[in-house]
C-alpha cells in the first residue's frame, strides 16, 4: 500500500521517470543479493557495478550538461569550438537523495552490516518511500528496513506529535522561510541595484542563511512527522545548527543525514583522519567539493562548499591561535555572553560562503562579497518594509523556539501549555497565524532541485 | 484484549481532539477575519482605502487604472485642469493588468465615467508569478463583490503551464479551498492594517509622485539588470490572462459607453520589436480605440525625467501636460 502510494506521488511530477527508479532499484536489489552470495573481488565487482550504475544516472541527469559547458568553454579558451549536443531534460526530482540511499543499501550490504533484502517490494519501498523521497533525509538501511516489516499499532503520543512536527515544518517554510525568500531575492536578484547598501547585503545574506535553514528543515520536519503519524521513525536531519558555537559544529547539526553519509562512505574510507594532520585536511576538502557537486551542476556550489571545507581545514591547523582570540574576548563571569559570542561568529562564517549558493553566477557572488564591506551612504534598504517585519518576527519566533528545545527542555518538543484545552488553543493559533503571514505563492522547496 | 481497549480508547480521544482543534480553529478563524474586515474598511488612508475607495467610491470623470506606473507616471491634478474635468489615479503599486481589470469592473459596477485611461507597461503583459501572489489585495472583497472573484480564483490556477511539483501534486484551483478560511483572506494585510492606523499617507487625487532623479550610472545598471532578468525567466509567454484582461477591460467599456484609452508611459529604454506592441496594436485596431505609446518618444529620453524605471515628479508633469492634450482630442 504504501508503496503504491509512493508510485502514484513520484509519478505526479513525470509519470516515465519511474522507469530510471526502476533501473536503480532492480540493480541494486539484485546487486545486494549478488553481494551476499559471492566471494573475494566477485564481491567488490557487484558493489562497483551498482555505483556505476547510480552514479552513472545521476551523472547523466544531473551533471551532463554541466560537464558538457565545462568542456566546450575549455576547448574554448584553446581555439576549437566543438559543438556537444546537450541534453534537454528536467531533472527528475531528488534524484540525488534517492540515489544516495540506495547506494548505502549496496554498501551496507558489501560490509556486512545489513542483510540483502529477498522481497523486492520492501526494497522498493526503502528507495521510494513517499515522505522522504524528494527531500530526505537520506537514510540507512540499517534504520529503516525492518521498519517496514513490523506492525504499527495506532499510537496516541507517536501520531500527535508527528502532526506537531509537520505543523512546525510548515510554519518554518510559508512563515519564515518564504517571507524570508522575499528580502533575498530583492537583494541577490538585482545586487548590482543595491551597490554601497552595507547592511543590505548582510540582512540579504542572513536572511538567506535562515531561508535555507527553515526551507530544508521545514521540509525534513515534514517528512519526518509524516512518517511518524504512519508508524515510521525517519532519522533527525537537523539539530539547531545556528545555536551552534563553532563551524564545525554546525556540520555535526546540519543536514545530518548528508554529513553522515559523506563521513560513513567517502571520508572514513579515504582514511579520515587517522593518516595524519595534513592528509585529514585534504580529505576534508574532497568530502566538501563532492559535497558542493551533490548540491548542484554549478560551480557556485562547489566554490560554497570548498569554502566550508577550507574553513575547517584553517579550524584544524590554527585551532590554538582561534582559542587564543576567543579566549581575550570571552568574560570570566558571563557564560550567556560567551555563548553568544561563539554563536554569532559560527553563524557569520557560515553566512558568507553562502553569497555563492544564492547567486546567479560567480561575478555575482564576487560583487555580493565586495559589497559587505563596500560602506555607502545608504547602507541600508529595507524594500518592503512589511515583508521585513514579517521575516525578523518569524526569525525571533525560530530563535525562541529553539533555544528553548536547546537550553531549557532539552529535547525537539515545542514549547507548549500543559493543558488540554490550552493547547488546542495554542495549536490553533499557531495555524490562524500562518494562514494570516504565511507566504502562500507557488515557491517550491529549495532542495527539491537537487 | 486489553491492548485492544487501549487502542480503541487512544483511537476514540484523537478522534475527540481533532474535533475539538476543528471547531476551535473555525470559531478563531471566523472571529480573527471578522477583526481583520473591520481594520481593513475602517482604514482611512494607504493602500488599503485607496483599494476600497476606487473599488466602491470613485465618481471622477477620468479614471487611471494600472501599477506603480500609473501612480507616479501620471499627474492627475494636472490632467484634471487641463481637461477641466476631475481625475482619479486608480493605479496601485506592484499590479498589472490583472488588477486593472478587477478595478474597471469594479468601478463600472458602481459609476461610469467619461474615460478610462490604462496604463501599461510592455513587461506586464508576460506571465510572471509576482502579478497572481500580490492579486491577494483583491481577497478581502471576495465575499461581498462577486465581480472581482474570477479575477481572484486565477491566483490559483497560475501554475497551468509551469512544470510545478505543487501543481502536478494539487492540478485544482487550491486558491478555492484556501478562501474557505477568513483569516486567508487578510493574508500578509495585518502589519499594514496597524501601521494605517499610526501612519497616514496622502496622496493627490491617487497621485504618488517620486522626487529623487536616476543617474547615468543608475539607468545602465537598471537596464543590464532588467535584460538578465528576463533573459533567466523560464517560459517566458505573453500571458493569456493579461490579453483576457485586456479585452474584458474594453468589452466593458465599450458596454457602458465609457470612452477607454491605452497608454503606455515613457519607459527608461524601448523594448525594440517585442511582440507585446503588435499585440496591443491589433487589440486596439480591432476595437478602434486609442492607443498612445510614449515608450519611444524622443522628447522623453532624457533621464532628468525618471527617478527610476519610474517617472519623477518633472517627469510625470511634462507627460501628463501632453498626454492631457491627446485626451483632450480623444474626448471631443
Amino acid at each position: 500500500m504504501l508503496l503504491v502510494a509512493s508510485c502514484i506521488f513520484y509519478m505526479f511530477f513525470i509519470p516515465s521517470y519511474i522507469l530510471i527508479l526502476l533501473f536503480t532499484i532492480l540493480i541494486d536489489y539484485f546487486a545486494g543479493i549478488l553481494i551476499e552470495n559471492a566471494n573475494g573481488k566477485r564481491r567488490k565487482l557487484f558493489l562497483i557495478i551498482s555505483i556505476i550504475a547510480n552514479i552513472g544516472v545521476l551523472s547523466i541527469f544531473k551533471y551532463y550538461n554541466f560537464f558538457v559547458g565545462n568542456i566546450e568553454g575549455l576547448a574554448g579558451m584553446m581555439g576549437w569550438h566543438p559543438d556537444i549536443p546537450l541534453l534537454n531534460m528536467v531533472l527528475p526530482i531528488g534524484l540525488s537523495f534517492h540515489t544516495f540511499q540506495a547506494m548505502s543499501y549496496t554498501i551496507e550490504v558489501y560490509r556486512g552490516n545489513q542483510k540483502p533484502e529477498k522481497n523486492i517490494l520492501l526494497y522498493a519501498l526503502y528507495v521510494m518511500f513517499y515522505p522522504q523521497l524528494v527531500a530526505g533525509p537520506i537514510e540507512r538501511p540499517q534504520n529503516l528496513l525492518h521498519q517496514f516489516k513490523e506492525e504499527h499499532l495506532f499510537d496516541y503520543d507517536r501520531i500527535v506529535s508527528g502532526l506537531k512536527l509537520m505543523l512546525w515544518g510548515l510554519f518554518k517554510k510559508v512563515v519564515i522561510a518564504d517571507r524570508c525568500g522575499a528580502y533575498v531575492g530583492n537583494v541577490f536578484d538585482y545586487p548590482y541595484q543595491h551597490e554601497g547598501e552595507t547592511l543590505t547585503f548582510w540582512f540579504g545574506l542572513f536572511f538567506f542563511a535562515w531561508q535555507l535553514y527553515c526551507d530544508f528543515s521545514g521540509y525534513s520536519d515534514m517528512a519526518i512527522g509524516a512518517a511518524q503519524v504512519m508508524g515510521i521513525k525517519l532519522m533527525t536531519n537537523f539539530k539547531r545548527p545556528y545555536l551552534s558555537k563553532s563551524i564545525g559544529e554546525i556540520w555535526q547539526r546540519w543536514h545530518i543525514s548528508l554529513t553522515s553519509w559523506f563521513m560513513d562512505y567517502v571520508f572514513r574510507p579515504l582514511g579520515g583522519y587517522r593518516k595524519g594532520r595534513d592528509r585529514g585536511a585534504i580529505n576534508l576538502l574532497i568530502v566538501y567539493f563532492l559535497s558542493g557537486l551533490w548540491h548542484g551542476a554549478a560551480w557556485t556550489f562547489v566554490i560554497c562548499f570548498f569554502i566550508f571545507g577550507a574553513q575547517l581545514v584553517f579550524r584544524l591547523y590554527f585551532k590554538k591561535q582561534i582559542n587564543w582570540v576567543f579566549g581575550n574576548l570571552e568574560s570570566k563571569h558571563n557564560k550567556r555572553w560567551n555563548n553568544i559570542l561563539h554563536t554569532a561568529v559560527a553563524f557569520i562564517m557560515i553566512c558568507i560562503p553562502f553569497s555563492f549558493f544564492r547567486a546567479h553566477n560567480l561575478s555575482d557572488a564576487l560583487f555580493i562579497l565586495k559589497s559587505l564591506f563596500n560602506f555607502g551612504t545608504e547602507p541600508l534598504s529595507l524594500g518592503n518594509t512589511s515583508t521585513f517585519i514579517y521575516a525578523v518576527i518569524g526569525v525571533l519566533i525560530l530563535y525562541a523556539v529553539e533555544i528553548y528545545q536547546e537550553y531549557y527542555s532539552k529535547s525537539d518538543a515545542l514549547p507548549e501549555p500543559k493543558s488540554g484545552g490550552l493547547k488546542i488553543a495554542f495549536y490553533s493559533s499557531i495555524i490562524i497565524y500562518i494562514l494570516l503571514t504565511g507566504v502562500f505563492d507557488a515557491s517550491q522547496f529549495i532542495y527539491f532541485q537537487f | 484484549m486489553q491492548a485492544n481497549s487501549s487502542i480503541s480508547n487512544s483511537k476514540t480521544k484523537f478522534l475527540k481532539r481533532i474535533l475539538l482543534l476543528l471547531a476551535v480553529l473555525i470559531l478563531l478563524d471566523q472571529l480573527v477575519g471578522i477583526v481583520m474586515h473591520k481594520l481593513y474598511f475602517s482604514s482611512a488612508s494607504g493602500p488599503e482605502y485607496e483599494t476600497t475607495f476606487g473599488f466602491t467610491k470613485v465618481n471622477a470623470d477620468v479614471i487611471i487604472t494600472g501599477s506603480s506606473k500609473a501612480r507616479r507616471n501620471y499627474n492627475t491634478p494636472l490632467i484634471s485642469d487641463i481637461l477641466k474635468l476631475s481625475c482619479y489615479n486608480a493605479g496601485h503599486d506592484g499590479q498589472s493588468l490583472l488588477f486593472s481589470y478587477a478595478m474597471t469592473k469594479m468601478i463600472l459596477s458602481h459609476h461610469l465615467p467619461k474615460m478610462i485611461v490604462v496604463e501599461m507597461f510592455p513587461e506586464e503583459l508576460y506571465y510572471k508569478e509576482v502579478h497572481y501572489d500580490r492579486l491577494n489585495i483583491l481577497l478581502p472583497y471576495y465575499s461581498d463583490y462577486p465581480e472581482i472573484r474570477e479575477i481572484a480564483n486565477w491566483r490559483g490556477t497560475r501554475n497551468e503551464d509551469t512544470l510545478s511539483f505543487s501543481y502536478k501534486l494539487f492540478p485544482f484551483n487550491t486558491e478555492k479551498i484556501k478562501l474557505l478560511s477568513q483569516s486567508y483572506r487578510y493574508n500578509s494585510m495585518w502589519l499594514d492594517l496597524i501601521k494605517g492606523i499610526f501612519k497616514k499617507q496622502k496622496t493627490d487625487s491617487g497621485y504618488l509622485p517620486l522626487n529623487k532623479t536616476i543617474t547615468e550610472s543608475e539607468k545602465q545598471k537598471y537596464i543590464e539588470e532588467f535584460e538578465l532578468t528576463i533573459k533567466r525567466e523560464r517560459n517566458r509567454h505573453i500571458d493569456p490572462n493579461k490579453v483576457k484582461s485586456l479585452k474584458g477591460i474594453i468589452n466593458l467599456c465599450k458596454q457602458k459607453r465609457v470612452e477607454v484609452v491605452l497608454v503606455m508611459s515613457p519607459v527608461l529604454k524601448k523594448y525594440a520589436d517585442d511582440p507585446v506592441y503588435k499585440l496591443i496594436e491589433s487589440i486596439s485596431l480591432s476595437h478602434n480605440i486609442s492607443f498612445f505609446d510614449f515608450t519611444d518618444d524622443s522628447r522623453f529620453n532624457n533621464i532628468e525625467y525618471f527617478a527610476d524605471n519610474h517617472m519623477n515628479k518633472v517627469g510625470s508633469t511634462f507627460f501628463s501636460s501632453i498626454l492631457s492634450e491627446k485626451l483632450k482630442s480623444v474626448l471631443h
